[in-house]
């Protein structure tokens, strides 16, 4: 599904160099947790491959279903099943959610080559996902994100990727900021849409999130490079011996 | 933001005005020129009593010495060349003027041009009960639902019925908001002005049905100078609606209207305008001169005066819809949208000014700008000293489509009374790249967008529109929006 | 021709001004052509603008003329005894630049030693010992051609204050800069400052204006700061000079590229007080903050006039005004933002918050944005209310007398403003002052 080879992507105009070869493959069905200290580039290598720009692009490839990514606009790349849970989403006052996920539903769904779905089975898509993840109803009617609580807006974030069904869901720091019952609810959201078709990469600093949705694979990046990857266990080690026991250890390795 | 969307915001700058035709219909209209003869001539072509050809002529003289000194208004943010006051023609009335009450009497042409403009008056008529005041080169052309509204004591015709039919009450409010002693465009109007509408609603009466005014000019080389007057008496409740639409011309149009609101005891009138006269070529090629004095007073406790606008059109608009709040407890709201492109200037607002106890007021505008446009909010809260514990909350926001054009806003803040609460804050920013990448993250492509977003950000005053004007105010947003961001 | 409502004694103290300025220029022996050439230019500009009428929109809430009246004189050089530098400017680690009536007086100042590398002497030594500097300098950004106190106070320039910071250089101390006026008639003084600050150099100026004596003299002041690449300055301005002192504050700031500017400007008593504040950063990565605070009491009219003036891209500016307005005070706030075509990615901030403790107390606020760049962040807020209600039950119900209460709120309301002074002993002292100025019954023609 998403074959990333060698990327390297430093800030635009700045130059700083945030990711440095990073290598890593997805397949339908797997979920993947990315964890690592702040300032490490997990929510770079988010946003880059959502398409956010800002960034440059110095070497490397992002294939996803054999397809160069990296030439694709975002709208393509969302139309495509790409979505990104954003770890801090933006208000858009005065737009109403139905209003915007309308269109984007439609969007993706045209992109399919599937009908528009009609107002009443739209709004009948709306009400049944909400309850999967149990967004407050009266959220609906309100303009997307304003005045929202933090967990709320995280929730909202799973709430769409509920109605748009991605093949390929990032979650970017999802857990940063929820209490342990959204925390939950959230968890039990993202597990109620695994699927064989669909992967996940699931960005987060704390192990936390992993005890409620189980990964098939680990990675750990620091200072833009994946430096160890491997099975649920290594999150709990991780948690364990903190990061400065693995980049100790990198250090010796390296000497 | 990207190229391709700096690109077609810049189109902004280029969208097609849709309602440039013009209709043939046969009129009679004055020679150019404003003087002693040309007023004497509207006032007798309207067989007015002597009281208002004395009230026009008054304000000639006004006018005169207004024009000698050159006494324009100058203060607001636009620039444009003097207007030759003497090439303007002050009088055309198409040339049938049908009789009231009998649509199929109206020459042909008219009823088609409302067709066109999307105004089925026939249709209105039968199905959705908003009353319409059709309004064409000055002249009333058409109202209906005369009848009906007639049950409920509801008065709403053209100004020259009313003048022959009420004439106490048009004595008795013309001019009570608005002297003809105002401003200049003000004073213009009343020794010119040729019709309009007329409205009055009852004590205790709440109007039936919407009542809607629909202006066009549609003659070549002259000004249209209508005047509106409405009067809510005790308790009663009214929602009106104006829209305008001119033809496409090489050369500047004046409009210089005026409207007068008068809302009793416990009165409640809102009033909603769409706007959009022709707003001249993308090269700033002709288009409406829009020079209008709007004003309401709540004389008594508790009454309301509520404006809505959306501006869309005119080369130049030159507006402040205003409320004087003499009355206790009375309320006060503005509710605009200003969206400018090509070569438009916008210098629009409003004035509230507090008089009497526990007044409040409320303003909250948006302004889009786009292409070569300047779109400036200017508005006046002034709190009187004996207006105590009055209340304003202002809230004025711009957006900006393009690096060409420019966004203002001068607020004018004028606290004589210590128990004042009086709050303004105002932003200007263009939309945000972050909004942007999060709606293309969801499958929107950059245009929908951008479409979206700014529509989300007129939403709360296109909430304050009456139903049936909301879809035609939204439907015409999204035609700017189109040709600016399509 | 002058314009609007000109009454016959300021006509005549228009003719006191030439009549004086022809003496002024004919003793100018030696001077240079240059500076004679500015005199008269800024002569002919201010008679033909004349003192600014009711229906110059920058006055429309100040008619000036009103506090023009005929007693007003052209201020004579005196010999009076000198009174003592106000006390609190006494401080160690500091240097101290005083003028009398406007003039320069080296004798009576504490000036940086040779090895600060830093240069304090009147105008018009400047003029010789620098002139090249100060041509390039002086009355470029004060501009004379459009308003009529600035071109007065250009019509008379000579012996004013000069200040300069070469690249590089930093003052280790704050310079203390103050003006006493000693004429007992009501006469027209006129300050000039020129402060050049080189690249990559700074300084913290404090301007002190109060007044031992209670002068009645009309100020009409002119400042101008050129602040080069990389600088940084702390600017305080304090007014205190009492209530039958009435002054024109014009400030010009200039900023080059990267520089940084922040003024904390406080105004504590006067009768006519009127600031024209401009601040022109015209380089990209500028900062400029303004920070003011208006204690208005009795007849006291103030009025501000800020103008924050992008004209390049990459800036930022950030500014607070903040009135307290009792008795029969008047309070005016003008405060414009501008943003230039192209000049992008400015964020620019402005608040103006005011307070209204009297019912004859009369506040006029009209914050402006004129915005022709679209990448931009700016926003501007006014609010004007009374003192909450409900705070002060709050504080009652904790025990504190009503006039406690009401100081509190009122200290707290100030104190954003002050405690941003970089000075400590000025700031403690400030405080003490306010606190006295706040505590103070009003004295109100209508209660």
């Amino acid at each position: 599904m998403l074959r990333i080879e060698n990327l390297h992507v430093s800030i635009e105009e700045e130059g700083t160099r945030i990711l440095r070869g990073v290598n890593l493959e997805v397949n339908a069905g797997e979920v993947h947790a990315i964890m690592g200290p702040n300032g490490s580039g997990k929510s770079t290598l988010a946003a880059v491959l959502a398409g956010k720009a800002g960034y440059d692009i110095t070497d490397g490839t992002v294939e996803y279903f054999g397809k160069d990514l990296l030439e694709m606009n975002p709208d393509e790349r969302a139309r495509d099943g790409l979505f990104l849970a954003f770890q801090y989403p933006v208000e858009l006052p005065g737009v109403s959610m139905s209003n915007f996920l309308r269109q984007a539903v439609n969007r993706v769904r045209e992109y399919r080559g599937q009908d528009e779905l009609s107002a009443v089975d739209f709004l009948k898509l709306m009400k049944e996902r909400a309850a999967l993840i149990n967004l407050d109803p009266s959220l609906i009617k309100r303009s997307v994100n304003e005045g929202f609580s933090g967990g709320e807006k995280k929730r909202n974030e799973i709430f769409q990727l509920a109605m748009l069904e991605p093949r390929l869901a990032i979650l970017d720091e999802t857990d940063s900021g929820l209490d342990i019952d959204a925390m939950r609810t959230v968890s039990d959201g993202v597990n109620k849409l695994r699927s064989e078709e669909r992967a996940f990469i699931i960005i987060t600093h704390y192990q936390r999130l992993l005890e409620y949705v189980i990964p098939d694979f680990v990675h750990v990046l620091v200072d833009g490079v994946i430096v160890r990857s491997g099975d649920k266990s290594l999150a709990l080690e991780l948690e364990a011996q903190g990061y400065d026991w693995l980049k100790k250890e990198l250090a010796e390795s390296a000497s | 933001m990207s190229n391709s969307s700096t690109k077609y915001l810049q189109e902004v700058a280029n969208s097609e005005y849709e309602y440039g035709f013009v209709s043939e219909i046969e009129s009679e209209r004055a020679p150019a020129g404003i003087n002693e003869d040309i007023v004497r001539f509207i006032s007798s072509k309207k067989d007015e009593p002597q009281w208002l050809l004395d009230w026009r002529l008054k304000a000639l003289k006004q006018w005169e010495s207004l024009n000698e000194k050159e006494a324009y208004p100058r203060w607001a943010h636009l620039k444009y060349p003097k207007i030759d006051y003497q090439s303007i023609c002050y009088y055309a009335a198409p040339k049938q003027r049908p009789a009231l009450n009998s649509l199929d009497e109206v020459d042909p042409e008219i009823i088609n041009t409302f067709n066109r403009l999307g105004i089925p008056i026939e249709e209105q008529k039968r199905l959705s009960g908003i009353a319409v005041d059709v309004v064409m080169d000055s002249v009333s052309v058409t109202t209906t639902f005369k009848k009906e509204l007639a049950q409920h004591g509801v008065i709403f015709c053209s100004f020259s019925d009313a003048v022959k039919e009420h004439p106490e009450l048009v004595r008795k409010y013309l001019g009570s908001v608005v002297p003809y002693t105002d401003n200049f465009f003000a004073t213009l109007n009343s020794a010119v002005f040729s019709d309009g509408s007329f409205c009055y609603i009852p004590p205790g009466v709440r109007c039936p049905m919407e009542l809607s005014t629909y202006f066009r000019i549609n003659e070549a080389g002259t000004g249209q100078f209508e005047r509106t007057l409405i009067i809510a008496d005790e308790g009663s409740h009214v929602s009106y609606l104006e829209g305008c639409t001119a033809p496409s011309r090489d050369e500047n149009q004046l409009h210089a209207a005026v409207v007068e609101i008068i809302a009793h005891k416990n009165a409640e009138v809102k009033y909603s305008t769409i706007q959009n006269w022709y707003p001249g070529n993308a090269e700033g090629v002709g288009g409406i001169y829009n020079f209008v004095t709007k004003r309401g007073i709540c004389l008594e406790d508790h009454a309301k005066i509520s404006w809505t606008q959306l501006e869309t059109g005119a080369a130049i608009t030159w507006k402040y819809p205003s409320v004087i709040l003499k009355g206790d407890y009375s309320i006060g709201e503005f509710y605009s949208v200003a969206f400018t492109k090509g070569h438009q200037q916008a210098d629009t607002g409003t004035k509230m000014i507090h008089m009497g106890k526990g007044t409040r007021s409320t303003i909250i505008s948006k302004g889009i700008s786009g292409g070569f446009s300047q779109n400036s909010y200017r508005g006046l809260v002034k709190i009187q000293p004996r207006a105590d514990n009055a209340r304003n909350f202002s809230q004025c926001d711009s957006m900006l489509l393009g690096d060409r054009c420019g966004a203002h806003t001068f607020p004018y803040l004028e606290i004589n009374n210590s128990s004042a609460k009086v709050e303004h804050e105002a932003t200007t920013s263009k939309v945000g790249e972050d909004q942007i990448f999060y709606c293309q993250q969801r499958g929107l492509s950059e245009q929908d967008a951008i479409k979206l977003i700014v529509n989300g950000f007129c939403r709360e005053i296109l909430a304050q529109l009456p139903m049936e004007f909301a879809v035609e105010a939204q439907k015409l947003l999204a035609i700017e929006l189109e040709s600016s961001v399509g | 021709m002058p314009e609007g409502n000109i009454s016959k004694t300021t006509v005549s103290l228009e003719d006191r001004i030439l009549t004086r300025h022809a003496a002024f220029m004919a003793n100018l022996n030696g001077s240079q052509p240059f500076l004679l050439g500015l005199r008269s230019n800024a002569l002919q500009a201010f008679q033909s603008l004349g003192f600014p009428g009711r229906k110059s929109e920058d006055w429309k809430y100040t008619p000036v003329t009103k506090w023009l009246d005929a007693s007003l004189q052209m201020a004579e050089s005196h010999d009076e005894p000198v009174l003592a530098v106000p006390p609190v400017l006494k401080q160690d680690n500091r240097y101290l630049a005083v003028s009398v009536n406007g003039i320069f007086r080296a004798d009576l100042s504490e000036l940086p030693g040779a090895e600060q590398n830093v240069v304090v002497c009147s105008l018009a030594d400047a003029f010789k010992d620098h002139t090249e500097l100060v041509q390039s300098h002086i009355a470029k950004q004060a501009d004379y051609t459009s308003e009529a106190f600035t071109a007065l106070n250009t019509a008379f320039l000579g012996n004013g204050l000069f200040v300069w910071i070469p690249d590089g250089a930093s003052l280790d101390y704050p310079l203390y800069v103050t003006d006493i006026c000693t004429d007992p008639n009501r006469s027209l003084i006129q300050p000039r400052n020129l402060f050049v600050v080189g690249a990559n150099a700074t300084g913290t100026i404090l301007e002190w204006y109060d007044g031992p004596g209670h002068p009645s003299c009309f100020e009409n002041a002119v400042t101008e700061f050129y602040v080069g690449p990389s600088s940084r300055v702390n600017h305080i301005y304090v007014f205190d000079r009492g209530e039958s002192a009435d002054l024109i504050n014009s400030l010009f700031v200039y900023q080059e590229k990267d520089s940084y500017f922040a003024t904390n400007h406080l105004t504590l008593s006067g009768r006519l007080v009127r600031y024209n504040l401009n601040f022109l950063p015209d380089g990209e990565g500028c900062e400029t903050h303004l920070l003011g605070l208006v204690l208005a009491r009795n007849e006291m009219h103030v009025d501000v006039h800020t103008f924050v003036d992008h004209a390049k891209p990459n800036s930022i500016s950030n500014e607070l005004y903040k009135c307290i307005l009792d008795g029969n005070s008047v309070g005016v706030f003008n405060g414009k933002i501008m943003v230039r075509q192209d000049a992008q990615l400015i964020n620019a901030y402005q608040s103006n918050r005011s307070v209204l403790l009297s019912d004859s107390a009369h506040m006029y606020s009209k914050p402006e944005l004129e915005i022709y760049a679209d990448d931009v962040k700016c926003s501007h807020g006014a609010t004007t209310g009374q003192l909450d209600e409900e705070a002060i039950f709050y504080l009652q119900s904790r025990g504190l007398r009503q006039e406690e209460a009401r100081l509190l709120l009122l200290e707290s309301f100030a104190r954003e403003v002050i405690e941003q002074v970089d000075d400590e002993a000025i700031r403690a002292y400030l405080g003490v002052r306010l606190r006295e100025l706040l505590g103070e019954p009003a004295v109100s023609s209508t209660t």
